[in-house]
């Protein structure tokens, strides 16, 4: 009997250690990299038209910009490129994979384009390198101008085959610039090319911002004597001033689903005020109603909430009201002049302009008031505005002298200038994802 | 004896044994099946960790360099104890036998140990945490532990060694168990429940040197072919998450075979994971660390990092 106890106790004890005996497993506690190193050799001429204009490298120059812009790809210098490019096809079946795994890459972009009468055809295809595999291809027509958007296209196929999110590449930026003499709105892609005049007031036009579905802007214009706000389509460039009352009629924004549209008012008393009227320009609410100047509302990106500037406290700052309730709390405390606040459209943080000395610069915090973050050091920097994905922000900086637009990482790295020349450029605001483009 | 139906036959004295032996056998089988339900993380998968930031605070004790230790005086007592034992082997049994070692997964890097006797484990564990959160030490101390790995490993027997080895081949000759990689072994002081401690959910595996350092090689070459390009936001959202993936390892470094354990829910990590060990092929030979076995198979965990 003993025998048995001993049989039946060491067949448990065999299970349990079957269960105690495990795999060993290696924790790898960090990536050595967080970007995605990605080969884009030039474009191939497939057809007899000599490519004098050197469309090869552009697109894959374009292509190359924007992947370094989302700062989650590595380039691979083309220096190091080991394939011979007269002789390398650009389908899966002629890729030498040694030849790109060789040199770090772990995904490639192959592609051609052939000039046909009046148009322009782009073949582009992303591999795999390390499974030596196809991931994705497109075939783009259009006239041979629309070669830097067809090359934004492909980018954001790109991103979001390798990160699973939608790229900003085709989205574009309304700005105001002095160049033609007035303050007029202009419209330039995100990375400053395509630049494009929008209003033609020869007066002053302030804060432009984006309809909900990238067709319309709204903005202030003192066309006809006072601050008015005026509703553009972008296409057909019909306008309508739609907000008129006496005194201030300024920073209009559109809510998240387009049905409302929040501005400040000053009516008779001259005390500015936050309001919401509807696209015809009806009143529907009054938000504050207090002897302090409220100013610059912007919405949170589920439209329950607004941020705006007032100076209720003594100096102007941040705060956010429930729409609903009319509940405001303060958000920013720290700094003598913060202001033009606008909501990262993941929700989680709002960017806005603060003052300390004699320079603003551009601020991140979360929205109940931790995590206060300076984004920029150098020159006067202003007028912050989220791009749709929040991983970037536009501003106004007049670092190298007049006001340019630049772009920036949201964590404030690899700030670059999208405007360039003497003109002052101000009051950028990024487009939503633009679905028709 | 006239015929009656079994169930009413007299039973003989000696088959009472095997009736008793019925009745025994399902009380076990009973105990059982109580113990596997009633002890928490006994049913949920178990895993022993492998990690060479572990290693450093176990290994990386100042005993071996003869007094040059660089702990504060006051802490020196503290960590003798832990610095038992002329071998890594010795020492790591008396830890085990002071403290039951948990890794905790969501951190990855911090280590949390279970203390059940010695505050002076505490003491050190502090220290260690210490130590993980600052990268930079952290970079010195792997060059400061690979020198003192190296140290320790003069100084273990080559005689003893090979006896671990033969242990363990041993171990893995008698079958391994649920099909580990590595096997158990109480004599060569191997892997996983071999002091048969009652370890909570996951481990750190107790492997001999050479074990210790292929595995950090792995680690090292896997780690510097990690790549994940995740957009921020999205990283916010998977907090927590990890993707297994299993890899069979042939004598002569190559891989073998590469299959998904555990997917992380995230396609982009996960394909960041499997990209990152398809890089790293070959990895070394096992007759570089002495390692006799055709082949074997390991675990290796990506987890979904917070990305400045």
């Amino acid at each position: 009997m003993k025998k048995k106890v001993m049989v039946a106790a060491s067949v448990m004890w065999l299970l349990l250690m079957g269960r105690l005996a495990a795999k060993v497993y290696i924790y790898i506690d960090a990536p050595a990299t967080t970007k995605f190193p990605i080969a884009i050799p030039a474009f191939k001429n497939l057809g007899d038209v000599p490519d004098a204009q050197n469309m090869g490298t552009s697109v894959s120059s374009v292509i190359s910009e924007d992947l370094e812009i989302s700062g989650l790809f590595r380039l691979i210098n083309p220096n190091a490129f080991l394939e011979d490019p007269s002789t390398a096809g650009i389908t899966g079946d002629r890729i030498e994979w040694k030849d790109w795994s060789a040199i770090g890459a772990e995904a490639l972009i192959k592609g051609g384009f052939y000039q046909e009468e009046g148009g322009l055809r782009v073949e582009a295809r992303l591999f795999d390198v390390v499974r030596g595999s196809f991931v994705s291809g497109k075939r783009y027509f259009g006239k041979p101008t629309e070669l830097r958007l067809v090359s934004h296209k492909f980018s954001d196929e790109v991103m979001y085959r390798l990160t699973g999110q939608k790229g900003i590449f085709q989205t574009q930026i309304l700005f105001v610039s002095d160049s033609g003499g007035t303050k007029d709105i202009y419209l330039i892609d995100f990375d400053g090319y395509n630049r494009v005049k929008i209003t033609n007031h020869k007066s002053i036009v302030l804060s432009p911002s984006w309809s909900p579905d990238g067709k319309k802007v709204i903005f202030t214009s003192y066309k006809d004597g006072n601050p008015d706000v005026y509703v553009r389509e972008l296409f057909y460039g019909r306008e309508r001033k739609i907000s008129f009352q006496k005194g201030l009629n300024i920073a209009p924004e559109w809510s998240p689903d387009g049905e409302k549209i929040v501005l400040t008012l000053s009516q008779d008393d001259g005390n500015s005020d936050i309001y919401l009227i509807n696209e015809e320009g009806e009143k529907i609410s009054r938000l504050t109603s207090d002897w302090a100047n409220d100013v610059s509302p912007c919405w949170s990106p589920d439209g329950k909430e607004l941020a705006f500037v007032s100076n209720r406290s003594g100096s102007p700052q941040v705060y956010i009201m429930e729409v609903k309730t009319g509940k405001v709390r303060r958000l920013t405390f720290e700094g003598s002049y913060n202001t033009s606040p606008a909501w990262s459209p993941r929700g989680n943080k709002i960017t806005f302009s603060g003052r300390r000395g004699d320079n603003f610069d551009i601020y991140t915090i979360a929205t109940d008031g931790k995590d206060l973050r300076q984004l920029t050091s150098s020159g006067g920097n202003e007028s912050p505005s989220w791009s749709p994905d929040g991983r970037h922000i536009a501003f106004s900086s007049n670092r190298t002298g007049a006001k340019k637009i630049y772009i920036m990482l949201a964590d404030g790295a690899d700030q670059r200038a999208v405007t360039w020349g003497d003109s002052n450029d101000t009051d950028p605001a990024w487009s939503p994802h633009l679905n028709y483009r | 004896m006239t015929s009656l139906p079994y169930y009413l036959s007299e039973v003989p004295s000696s088959e009472l044994t095997l009736v008793w032996g019925v009745v025994i056998s399902s009380f076990l089988h009973l105990l059982l099946i109580l113990v596997l339900i009633g002890v928490p993380g006994l049913l949920s998968p178990k895993r022993t960790y492998f990690s060479s930031t572990y290693m450093v605070k176990l290994v990386d004790v100042p005993r071996g360099t003869q007094g040059k230790t660089r702990v504060a005086a006051g802490e020196r007592s503290k960590e003798e104890k832990l610095a038992v034992g002329e071998t890594a082997k010795e020492k790591l049994e008396k830890v085990e036998e002071t403290k039951k070692v948990e890794e905790k997964k969501s951190t990855g890097l911090t280590v949390k140990d279970k203390v059940e006797k010695s505050s002076a484990v505490k003491t050190v564990q502090k220290k260690v945490e210490v130590r993980v959160k600052d990268k930079e030490k952290d970079k010195n101390k792997e060059k400061e532990f690979s020198s003192a790995l190296d140290k320790i490993k003069e100084r273990v027997d080559e005689r003893q060694r090979k006896e671990k080895i033969e242990s363990l081949r041993e171990k893995i000759a008698e079958g391994e168990r649920a099909g580990t990689g590595v096997g158990v072994g109480e004599g060569g002081a191997l892997v996983v429940g071999s002091s048969g401690l009652p370890f909570g959910q996951g481990m750190i595996a107790n492997l001999p040197l050479n074990y210790q350092l292929y595995y950090s090689a792995i680690e090292q070459k896997i780690k510097s072919n990690w790549n994940l390009a995740l957009p921020r936001g999205v990283v916010e959202d998977m907090k927590g998450m990890e993707v297994v993936l299993s890899v069979k390892i042939k004598a002569d470094g190559e891989i073998v075979d590469i299959s998904y354990e555990q997917k992380s829910g995230n396609i982009y990590l996960d394909e960041s994971a499997f990209r990152a060990i398809k890089k790293s092929n070959p990895l070394p030979p096992f007759d570089e660390y002495n390692i006799r076995e055709p082949f074997f198979e390991t675990g290796i965990i990506f987890p979904a990092v917070e990305l400045l």
